[in-house]
């Protein structure tokens, strides 16, 4: 966090746009990774980003001082991530027949006798993205949060709106899934 | 086969908070004590560990260089507007009321009395709560939230006059009739609450009320012989202009943002 975030988040609540472009500028970068991972798409990640800031603009007041400003931005980017999957229903139309026996997975395991690393590194990239499309909205945030974010059960709870059970059973659906998807290559 | 000290193997969830550091120190403990000793566990585990490192490997997407400005230049306009009506419109308009005396008629003389009844009530109220606050900011407040309610309270009474006006008889000999005089009654407020829009910038709203006020003003000077010809062009620049859905929007934005400000009694 920088030193003058909140201070930034105070001077814009008090109609200061300098304040809140030094925010937009500052923080941007960074909501576009992370909301990029949920789209899976720039166009869409572009959009959320925006509508994040919107929405930050709106809820200037509700900043706890004390709070750290990038935790608070990701909360309205997820949430806001969310609402935009569920208004597109963007999902990757895949079965998991095709996940487990599909065309990557045939290719990983013919590639074993003389693997041509960076092809394979392509098809996981690929079998990766495809998997996170899969995920339900809720369980593609979750794991974000928990395994690239790195935030906490109880954060990602917050953020999400979740009992910690309900936190913890969103991550470990999506891990079966993706250990499902990987499984080929794993074992390659 | 060794077993954790609760007599079982490992399940995938629990060597996934362990993975996380999101188990308890002693049940992790107790995990690795039982994955030294138990083969089948230590696959999972590995399994596991695994399949995460792959999706490690996944390369991060970066946002284009001059991301933060490219998005700014996409918020500011939106942003910049709304810094300008950050004060809403009508906490300008007690001035406005003091300094033109003459423009009250009857429909100012109506919402004065219902200023001064719903003072009298919330005064009420605010007597028999804890006061949190300062006399003079719960004054204000007061002041603020009952102007609100006023501007809140035309806009419903010009939708009722647009929606009868849509509704007409168009048979009957003066189609104006019931209308004329509400009309009338809404024109001189309306346009103060216009020019006080004006005043501060709020753009959306000027507009609406100076559309609504167009309308008003044209069924309050109808002849008592307006025809049914007159009446469908009315009607036909309410319904173009969207006047009823715009006039809905914005009371009800009034009031989520009266219910935002609500104190806590």
């Amino acid at each position: 966090m920088h030193q003058s975030d909140p201070t930034a988040v105070a001077r814009a609540r008090n109609g200061d746009i300098a304040a809140f472009r030094s925010l937009v500028e500052e923080h941007s970068a960074y909501l576009f990774g992370v909301v990029y991972r949920m789209t899976r798409n720039p166009e869409d990640a572009r959009d959320v980003v925006q509508d994040t800031w919107l929405k930050a603009h709106t809820q200037l007041g509700r900043f706890e001082s004390r709070a750290d400003v990038r935790t608070w931005l990701t909360r309205i980017a997820i949430n806001c991530a969310i609402d935009h999957l569920r208004k597109t229903g963007r999902r990757e139309a895949v079965q998991t027949a095709d996940l487990e026996e599909g065309p990557i997975a045939a290719r990983a395991r013919a590639l074993e006798p003389a693997p041509d690393r960076r092809v394979l590194a392509g098809e996981i990239h690929a079998r990766v993205a495809q998997t996170m499309l899969r995920l339900t909205e809720i369980e593609r945030a979750a794991f974000t949060l928990r395994h690239i974010e790195g935030m906490s059960i109880d954060e990602i709870g917050s953020v999400l709106g979740l009992k910690s059970n309900a936190t913890k059973h969103s991550i470990f659906r999506a891990v079966r899934k993706m250990r499902a998807a990987l499984a080929p290559f794993v074992e390659a | 086969m060794e077993r954790t000290s609760t007599g079982r193997h490992v399940t995938d969830e629990e060597l996934l908070l362990d993975y996380y550091g999101e188990s308890a120190p002693a049940d992790r403990d107790d995990r690795r004590a039982h994955l030294e000793a138990c083969e089948s566990c230590r696959a999972l585990d590995r399994e596991m560990r695994a399949v995460l490192t792959l999706v490690d490997t996944t390369p991060s997407v970066e946002a284009p260089p001059g991301f933060g400005r490219e998005m700014w230049a996409r918020l500011e306009p939106q942003i910049s507007a709304r810094m300008r009506t950050r004060t809403p419109w009508w906490r300008r308009v007690p001035s406005e009321l003091l300094t033109r005396r003459r423009v009250e008629g009857w429909a100012l003389a109506g919402g004065m009395a219902a200023l001064l009844l719903a003072a009298f009530m919330l005064g009420r109220v605010w007597e028999q709560a804890p006061r949190k606050d300062t006399p003079s900011a719960d004054a204000r407040t007061l002041r603020e939230r009952l102007l609100q309610a006023e501007v809140e309270d035309h806009l419903d009474r010009s939708q009722r006059v647009l929606v009868e006006l849509v509704n007409a008889d168009d048979t009957v000999a003066d189609a104006f009739a019931g209308e004329r005089m509400r009309a009338a009654d809404l024109v001189a407020a309306g346009r103060l609450y216009r020019r006080s829009a004006d005043a501060v910038g709020d753009v959306a709203m000027r507009d609406l009320l100076e559309d609504v006020e167009r309308i008003l003003v044209d069924v309050a000077n109808e002849p008592s012989d307006g025809s049914s010809k007159d009446l469908t062009d009315v009607r036909m620049r309410i319904t173009d202009q969207d006047l009823v859905f715009r006039l809905r929007l914005a009371a009800s934005e009034i009031r989520e943002r009266e219910r935002r400000e609500r104190p806590v009694w």
